[in-house]
């Protein structure tokens, strides 16, 4: 494949949960044989539904998990398996964002040290009061959300300080784990808005774990259809959600739910 | 008449009214909807209908299931109508089963309850709710435990419970929300059936725009514990003249599998307040692109055709006048 | 379009609906009943907290001062009932009850400190560490543990005393020693609940390291459980100290523990029921206070941590 070199890459990746795999039975794979390579600059959808693997593949993708087959690169290198002193570099380089707003962020921290520690755990800090002051008007928060505690705010605006502290280190890849199938439609579409101006604004690479079929269709170029464990689709958005090849992938389209008016309804039903 | 019919229903936490002066009807057959995002009011008057508010809820008002007020009744007697004349679905079924009960004995819980069965009678006709249910193999799953079902037949478990008794009013809350949207669409077109063949009366409460368009005849707007527009689906999904009700539509629909991408997509400025922090009028003027001067006194629900709405700029009956600030009054 | 931070409100009936911000949560669970709550709270903490304080100020007024020397033996005035001059009146040596009593709370005081201290500072680094490697070490940490679980506390309590001998220090690291599996078992089982959360997930994700992300993570929401169970253990000790005293294996005579002053007005129960009655209180009133501040403390943070 011509064009810009991968950011990431993923080799044939594995993983299973299962202790009894070396008493030579089949395990139970929670992701088997998936490839991905993910170019600079991209906007790429993980797509399935629970048990598809896709946030097993999330962690693994960074260094959060471990394959039990295959490798992940990063630029090149191999990433998988390395000892966690030696990822200091990716640390900074790869982000996450989690699904859930409300356990994503410590209880017992303000936010000006939820959006510090990933600086200060990775020797970034320069002048740390203007930099989280910065990181929340990124996300715009006001300077005065840095005194409050998470559960001060609502879920949107939890989901913002979550989004602003995987910012801080300026990752180069962000991956983002289902960030807005806990809000609210309002809020969901606000916080998209956000990534997408991020996304622009920043020029990071987005690898967006999701269930929603609407909500990738809005927010990224290519899509990847995982069911449970493999890879059954992948390919330009538009192409795939004009003519899907795989049967899941239009499984997932038909029963996407879609406001539709009486008339239409009469055939919807059934 | 109607098979559920609320009146004025408020529901007080220490000196907060929480829910306000909510009245709809929901009549045998109709689905009516009951939309708004969390924090809207739209639970608790649900939970408050069946009388299962938490502890320190209070609630006022009417609620009329028959001719009985479920509000006025003994505790002992609501507990009669409850599973039997009106009939709950949560949105977790993981929760709302009891993990440590076989699933056959939990569906026959409410017929041996409201019925009278013998344990042999209910067993039986818990296996056949569970067939309608469309569970396959259902004497094998009416010994299982419920953690031992997806979410999607647990789902299907807690809609054979409700419909055990024949119930006037089935109250379902966010049914599908927590299900993969695959298993979501089976869900919901079981329900749909469950409805028509009980004739009964579907309250759903839900955010989700495309479930109310599928599903239900009727929807009910809240906004800060108070309704804040009614009308029949079609008008509302259509023309909604709430600017509230508007947004949500204008929200749920830009994010479609239809849809182009790229574009910023309309948002509710801010989040819904703390309840007790709904500015005072009109609780949806601070986030209300429409709001003036005249928003700081709440607008009466006024009733225009099918519809009801509480608002004194609606969306679509443009009075060019002056008051009507784009920028909106945010602070 | 930018989104107000308004503070989405912190306590009571708004927390509550606020906290379920995510989509569809049921708007009705958590804060409306705090006002009962918050009573009960106030009561076992307050009830507690006077309690505990008022031992404490006790054991330290007995430091410098006692109506009489806990120690001064007074033939003369044997088995005096309560009087001006002996206001709990004095026990078969003559002793003033109410100065033994106080020096006694000294000594109750200090068994419950380094007992909680033994168990604690053995306890949570094991239970850290059984947390943390699920491996041979966090195996090897929880057999051991099970071990010394399959020992009753005060069987365990006694064996140690008979090999090292009876002193109140050896009572202390005995009971201490006993309680080392609970407070193993109460860390690990919390640590794991933290470790599985997000924002470890995501701290790992920005490099920290197990032991950085115990501190800075771990630690403070376990703390508060933590603190609690030690407020419980308080308690046990000193219930558990008193029964070894009792027994003649822990402190020991003249020293004025409370336990022993119990095992010594056993002989005297008949003609002076009162000798027995005021340690047997002390020790009641000390348990039920630390019980009733470990509750309040518990019923506090529940709250709080509610969210």
């Amino acid at each position: 494949m011509s064009g810009p070199p991968a950011v990431l890459e993923v080799r044939s990746v594995a993983k299973t949960y299962d202790p009894k795999r070396r008493a030579g039975h089949e395990p139970s794979w929670a992701l088997r044989g998936v490839n991905l390579s993910v170019n600079e600059g991209d906007t790429l959808a993980i797509v399935g539904e629970s048990g598809s693997g896709k946030s097993t593949l999330a962690r693994i993708v960074t260094a959060l998990e471990r394959p039990t087959e295959g490798s992940v690169l990063y630029r090149g290198e191999t990433v998988s398996g390395r000892r966690e002193r030696d990822l200091r570099d990716f640390r900074r380089r790869v982000q996450i964002v989690f699904q859930d707003p409300m356990s994503s962020l410590d209880p017992r921290m303000k936010v000006h040290d939820i959006l510090a520690e990933p600086l200060r755990s990775l020797g970034l800090v320069d002048n740390e009061r203007e930099q989280v002051r910065t990181l929340l008007a990124s996300v715009e928060l006001p300077d005065s959300a840095a005194a409050r505690y998470p559960h001060e705010f609502s879920g949107g605006q939890r989901q913002r300080i979550a989004i602003a502290r995987a910012l801080g280190p300026s990752p180069e890849l962000l991956v983002a784990d289902e960030p807005v199938s806990a809000l609210d439609v309002s809020v969901r579409a606000q916080i998209l808005n956000l990534l997408s101006g991020l996304v622009a604004d920043l020029g990071f690479t987005l690898l967006f774990v999701s269930h929603d079929m609407a909500v990738v269709r809005h927010l990224c170029r290519s899509v990847m259809v995982l069911y449970q464990g493999e890879v059954v689709e992948q390919g330009p958005t538009d192409a795939v959600f004009k003519d899907p090849r795989a049967e899941y992938t239009r499984s997932l389209l038909d029963a996407a739910p879609r406001i539709r008016h009486r008339r239409e309804r009469g055939d919807a039903s059934s | 008449m109607a098979a559920l019919s609320v009146r004025d229903l408020s529901v007080r936490a220490q000196g907060l009214e929480l829910v306000r002066d909510v009245s709809f009807e929901v009549h045998s057959g109709e689905r009516v909807a009951l939309i708004g995002e969390s924090g809207s009011g739209k639970s608790l008057t649900a939970m408050a209908i069946v009388g299962l508010l938490g502890r320190g809820l209070s609630a006022s008002g009417e609620a009329r299931l028959g001719d009985e007020d479920l509000l006025g009744v003994s505790e002992r007697r609501r507990c009669q109508l409850r599973g039997d004349r009106i009939a709950l679905i949560f949105q977790d079924p993981m929760t709302a089963l009891d993990p440590t009960m076989r699933i056959g004995r939990q569906v026959g819980e409410a017929l041996r309850q409201h019925r009278g069965l013998s344990r042999r009678q209910a067993a039986e006709a818990a296996v056949k709710l569970l067939a309608r249910v469309e569970i396959p193999d259902p004497a094998r799953y009416a010994h299982s435990y419920p953690h031992q079902l997806s979410g999607g037949l647990r789902q299907r478990v807690m809609m054979a419970i409700a419909i055990s008794c024949d119930p006037d009013v089935i109250l379902a809350d966010e049914p599908t929300t927590a299900l993969d949207v695959t298993v979501q669409r089976r869900v919901l077109e079981l329900l749909d059936r469950l409805v028509r063949e009980e004739g009964s009366a579907l309250l759903l409460i839900t955010h989700d725009l495309a479930v109310v368009s599928e599903m239900c005849d009727r929807v009910v707007t809240m906004y800060g514990g108070r309704v804040v527009e009614s009308g029949s689906v079609e008008s509302m999904l259509t023309a909604p003249q709430h600017p509230y009700t508007d947004a949500l539509l204008a929200a749920s629909s830009a994010v479609s599998i239809d849809g182009a991408s790229g574009e910023p997509l309309p948002a509710i400025a801010g989040s819904v307040p703390a309840a007790g922090q709904f500015p005072p009028g009109c609780p949806y003027r601070d986030r209300c692109p429409r709001a003036s001067q005249q928003c700081t006194t709440m607008p009466p629900l006024e009733a225009v055709g099918d519809r009801t709405v509480a608002c004194w700029h609606p969306v679509g009956r443009e009075e060019p006048a002056a008051g009507i600030t784009t920028e909106g009054t945010l602070k | 379009m930018s989104a107000q931070a308004e503070p989405a409100g912190a306590s009571g009936p708004a927390a509550a609906v606020a906290g379920t911000a995510g989509s569809a949560g049921p708007e009705v669970v958590g804060g409306p009943a705090v006002g009962t709550r918050r009573r009960v709270r106030s009561f076992s903490l307050v009830a507690g907290g006077l309690i505990v304080a008022l031992i404490i100020v006790t054991a330290l007024v007995a430091l410098i001062w006692t109506p009489y020397p806990a120690l001064a033996v007074d033939p003369a005035g044997r088995l005096a009932g309560s009087s001006g001059a002996h206001l709990l009146g004095t026990d078969q040596y003559g002793r003033d009850v109410l100065s033994r009593l106080m020096s006694g709370a000294r000594i109750t005081l200090y068994t419950g400190f380094i007992s909680v201290l033994v168990a604690t500072a053995v306890g949570i680094p094991a239970g850290l560490v059984a947390a943390l490697y699920g491996g041979v070490v966090g195996q090897a940490v929880l057999r051991l543990t099970d071990i010394l679980y399959g020992f009753p506390a005060l069987l365990a309590a006694i064996a140690l005393s008979a090999a090292l001998g009876a002193s109140t220090t050896t009572a202390m690291i005995a009971i201490g020693v006993a309680y080392i599996p609970v407070f193993v078992r109460v860390t690990r089982a919390n640590a794991l609940g933290v470790l599985a959360s997000e924002y470890v997930m995501a701290a790992r994700a920005y490099g920290r390291r197990p032991w950085a992300i115990v501190r800075r993570h771990v630690l403070p929401n376990i703390a508060t459980t933590i603190v609690v169970q030690m407020c419980l253990l308080f308690s046990l000790a000193i219930l558990a100290e008193a029964a070894l005293d009792y027994l003649g294996l822990g402190t020991r005579p003249p020293a004025p523990s409370w336990g022993s002053m119990l095992q010594q007005a056993q002989g005297y129960l008949h003609s002076d029921p009162a000798l027995s009655l005021w340690p047997g209180l002390a020790v009641f009133v000390v348990v039920l206070g630390f019980s009733l501040l470990g509750d309040g403390l518990a019923e506090l943070f529940d709250v709080r941590a509610r969210r």
